[in-house]
């Protein structure tokens, strides 16, 4: 051997000793550290808290960042609050030996608590059994009385910003497994929940929305809706669910990420379990809306006005956590105007931070962000998560519809003085909401 | 009229009171006595244009297309807030119109001028008819339209007391249930909200919830103290744009001479009788349904001529037109059927003896005269005086409404909603011998059947910034139809802008066989409407 090559295999050798150790050593970012399109590309040999960043932050999340300007702050894991009171339930009702699916993936069986307390993840209704939980167990499904009496919806082009907000209040009542009460189930008619969802601000459009009557059986939503310029209550479809939010971006099964049975669904698939990066709202006392606040800024804190489309996360505000999440594909039936969808459930609260909506060709359509806050109530003695923000934007039209939500007047959980009866259609006749006696 | 001043001077007692007190505590809004005051309502224009050349009396030989037929400034206000503990709400209207160049000639031709037989001579080329007032019509002053406290009674009981509006049954354009209020159909006929023609009325509302029942019970007491303008469906026979072609610049229920003015002190239809209605609601597994009985003023009035008087003469000279109080009973229901998606609702109404008119040989057919080119027969006009005949009628609608996703036709960002609506008004005892009239102060016989049926499409883009409405009907019985497409741009919270034209179609024959749509011949307007929310 020459000596000339002694060297070069030497200086290799060198090389490799030299690299070796950072190649295996990848980057761990600290919590803090905001991912733009700037280092994104950079970044996706990193980790955070051990896991690789790239497979913490799916596809069409890196697709925003790296052309739609969204800007997540890494901030790390922290466990949430358990809300107790639902597993108690359903070791109470014994829940794994009582509730089932039938074969329309319905819930059968069920009186209170977290339906599906243990689920086989290997057997093909495990995404169905997740989204029952999220939907009658999940810490944003919890509330005896979900008591939202002042939210704003704020529309926003990707261009030019903010158009107008309007103001909308949604009051939801659980009629059966309710976990704050003595009786489970209240009245005899089935009713799973009464749902008041509806406009107060500006004049036009005051009481326009809908009261919705939900069965805990398979029978179709009862719905209504009140047509101010004919002083009428109307009835309208059964499948309202499917239907726009007028005006809106949002679908009436947008909110919060999923808001209708998911037996409405056509099939639910677990595709995997990871730890996504999920936006957390982590500090209960700044509230997402600031409506006597003058400017935008202000108002609205916990968007990203600084640049288009104005109306991701901040990221001073919204943070993302590695969080254990479920990854669920859900097919709506065929009149649907949805291809499919994508939900990132957070597994240790039963919360839907994320998600992906597709067309029927299978195009990204809509992306929704439904960032999650520690809410307490001290009386209780409970604290959940629960979405105090969310972003549904259209990526095919460029157009957003934000809710922020501000410190309420009343308590948002389990509001005394208000019972079942009177949620009702009336109060869309008179456009304001329903108050505590 | 003698009595109009203290009705007023009654029903503005009662107003007057909760008014003051809530402008009182509105400028002190740091009291802790009024709470969560909130003012809102609008400010609006709407200018409508004739897009046909109307006959505005039977000589007219003038061409009025394109004139500008309204130019009117609204402004209202809705107040609510909480006065000790007790919610009220406080809607008021101003509405002023200016006078356009085509409604001066209406009031020049007579419109309005409460002398028609002046207008009459006119036409014979005697002298001029005397100049009439459109604005008396038209405008309104500052008027509380609504004023009422809502109280929580009992646990299950809330009132509603003060003047306000009540809705019955589903159907929509017409009246089979919702007959409780009168509308003003003289400055925009039904082409308005219908919240917006209303007249309302002062009401004890009490609606009780029976949960061992799980239905309401609503009793309504009206007890008699309301302004008489504010009783009846008031329609355009004064004169006016929305008055019958040729007939525009013709006062009858004005003129105290040969016309028939209103008359509210009838024994039939007291405006101090006290009226009401009964109401249950509930639901029959996924249907709703109400049960009502109202015992008040039929909305269309009747003419009571001296010639064969209605229980009692009239107090003009020649006629008067009343609204008889009449009991209907009436179910209403709807629900919903997933096959095909589809919401329906009916109605059925009967009013049992309900009045009419009878009387097909127009009265001044007798006068078979011509001066220069008037004929009196060509008015066709003060038929139904031969009297007032009760008969047994049933009025029921069905209608039928869902979505039908045009989006990828028609470009809209949601799927549309789609409506029919067909609606029947049968006398049961019918006899064709009963010479009854279609309408009042008509010529045209009705039918036993009178059938209806109204469609509409809705179309909405740039996320509902933009509605489009195609809105019909078509009369079966008698012909005729109507067209009414629209587009409404609702940009940000405060402006909306609506476009629409008012197309009618009669079926085409003389005036002597003139029914609801022939009433409408030659009326086409396009209507431009802009309203600034607050």
């Amino acid at each position: 051997m020459s000596y000339l090559k002694v060297l070069r295999i030497f200086h290799a050798l060198i090389l490799a000793l030299l690299i070796f150790p950072l190649v295996l050593v990848a980057q761990e970012l600290n919590p803090g550290v905001i991912i733009d399109k700037s280092n994104l590309a950079s970044l996706t040999d990193a980790t955070f808290e051990g896991v690789p960043i790239k497979d913490m932050i799916p596809e069409k999340t890196q697709w925003l960042i790296e052309n739609q300007n969204l800007r997540i702050k890494l901030a790390a894991s922290t466990p949430m609050p358990k809300v107790s009171r639902t597993w108690e339930l359903a070791k109470k009702y014994d829940n794994i030996n009582t509730v089932s699916l039938n074969k329309n993936g319905h819930m059968i069986g069920w009186t209170a608590g977290m339906p599906f307390p243990k689920i086989d993840f290997t057997a093909p209704d495990a995404a169905s059994k997740l989204m029952w939980n999220f939907y009658v167990g999940g810490d944003a499904s919890s509330f005896d009385f979900l008591n939202l009496e002042k939210f704003a919806f704020v529309f926003i082009d990707g261009k030019s910003g903010i158009e107008r907000q309007q103001i909308w209040a949604l009051q939801y009542y659980k009629m059966w497994g309710r976990a704050w009460s003595e009786e489970p189930i209240l009245g005899n008619n089935k009713l799973l929940n009464r749902k008041l969802l509806f406009a107060t601000y500006p004049d036009d459009v005051r009481g326009v929305g809908t009261f919705v009557n939900e069965y805990v059986d398979e029978r179709p939503d009862e719905a209504w809706a009140y047509i101010r310029s004919f002083r009428r209550i109307r009835r309208i479809s059964g499948n309202s669910w499917s239907e726009p939010i007028p005006g809106t971006d949002l679908l009436q099964e947008d909110d919060i990420g999923f808001q209708t049975k998911p037996s409405n669904y056509k099939s639910w698939k677990l595709l995997e379990t990871k730890k996504i990066l999920l936006p957390i709202h982590p500090d209960m006392s700044l509230w997402t809306w600031v409506p006597e606040a003058g400017a935008e800024k202000t108002q609205y804190p916990a968007m990203d006005l600084s640049v288009a489309p104005y109306w991701h996360p901040n990221p001073d505000f919204v943070v993302w956590q590695p969080r254990e999440t479920y990854v669920i594909e859900g097919t709506p039936p065929s009149y649907h105007p949805y291809g499919r969808r994508i939900i990132y459930m957070d597994a240790a609260t039963h919360t839907i931070p994320m998600g992906e909506i597709y067309d029927k060709k299978g195009d990204y359509w809509k992306g929704s962000m439904h960032p999650v806050m520690v809410y307490s109530d001290p009386d209780a003695g409970v604290s959940l998560a629960f979405p105090a923000l969310g972003v549904v934007a259209d990526y095919k039209r460029m157009h957003a519809t934000n809710y922020v939500t501000g410190k309420p007047v009343n308590k948002m959980m389990n509001t005394p003085g208000i019972n079942g009866d009177d949620i009702n259609v009336e109060v869309l006749r008179k456009g304001e909401p329903v108050q505590p006696r | 009229m003698k009595y109009r001043k203290n009705s007023m001077a009654k029903s503005r007692i009662v107003l007057f009171l909760p008014a003051v007190l809530c402008a009182f505590f509105a400028q002190n809004t740091q009291s802790a006595i009024v709470e969560d005051l909130s003012v809102s309502g609008y400010i609006r224009e709407g200018v409508s244009m004739n897009l046909a050349d109307p006959r505005i009396s039977p000589t007219d030989t003038k061409d009025d297309k394109y004139e500008v037929s309204m130019a009117r400034t609204s402004v209202r206000a809705d107040v609510t807030g909480k006065l000790m503990d007790v919610n009220f709400t406080v809607v008021g209207r101003a509405s002023r119109e200016m006078m356009t160049d085509y409604l001066s000639r209406l009031e020049e031709g007579g419109a309005g001028n409460k002398a028609m037989l002046s207008t009459i001579i006119s036409e014979f080329g005697l002298g001029s008819p005397r100049e009439g007032d459109l604005g008396e019509l038209y405008n309104e002053d500052a008027e509380i339209r609504e004023a009422y406290f809502d109280i929580q009674a009992l646990k299950n009981t809330k009132l509603r007391i003060g003047k306000q509006i009540v809705t019955f049954g589903e159907t929509d354009f017409f009246q089979a249930l919702d007959v409780f209020h009168g509308m003003d159909m003289r400055w925009r006929t039904f082409l308005e909200e219908p919240e917006e023609l209303y007249q309302p009325l002062i009401l004890f509302n009490s609606e009780t919830y029976l949960p061992s029942f799980d239905g309401t019970v609503q009793v309504v007491l009206r007890p008699g103290l309301d302004d008489e303008d504010n009783i009846g469906t008031r329609i355009g026979l004064n004169g006016g744009r929305w008055a019958p072609n040729g007939l525009k610049t013709f006062d009858v229920f004005g003129s105290e001479t040969i016309g028939a003015p209103y008359n509210l002190d009838h024994p039939e239809g007291d405006k101090d009788d006290l009226t009401g209605a009964l109401r249950w609601s509930s639901m029959l597994g996924s249907v709703n349904y109400q049960l009502m009985w109202l015992h008040q003023f039929q909305t269309d009035p009747v003419i009571n001529s001296v010639f064969a008087p209605y229980k009692q003469r009239p107090e003009s000279p020649v006629a008067e037109a009343i609204f008889p109080i009449v009991d209907t009973f009436g179910i209403a229901a709807n629900g919903y059927l997933t096959f095909g998606d589809l919401v329906w609702a009916t109605e059925i109404a009967y009013t049992p003896d309900k009045p009419y008119n009878s009387g097909s040989s127009p009265l001044l057919n007798v006068l078979d005269l011509s001066i220069n080119s008037f004929q009196p027969r060509d008015l066709y006009l003060l038929g139904g005086y031969n009297g007032v005949i009760e008969k047994d009628t049933l009025r029921t609608m069905i209608r039928g409404e869902s979505t039908v996703d045009l989006q990828k036709y028609l470009f809209t960002n949601r799927p549309s909603l789609w409506s029919i609506q067909l609606f029947d008004t049968w006398i049961t005892d019918f006899n064709e011998s009963d010479d009854i009239v279609d309408l009042p102060a008509y010529a045209a016989t009705k039918k036993e059947h009178s059938t209806l049926i109204t469609a509409g499409l809705f179309l909405n883009y740039n996320l509902d910034r933009i509605n489009v409405g195609l809105a019909g009907g078509y009369d079966i019985t008698y012909g005729g139809h109507f067209l009414l497409p629209s587009v409404t741009f609702a940009y940000g919270d405060n402006w909306r802008i609506k476009v629409e034209a008012d197309l009618f179609y009669p079926n085409g024959v003389e005036l002597d066989d003139t029914h609801q749509f022939g009433t409408l011949q030659d009326s086409d307007q396009l209507y431009v409407r802009a309203t600034y929310q607050y």
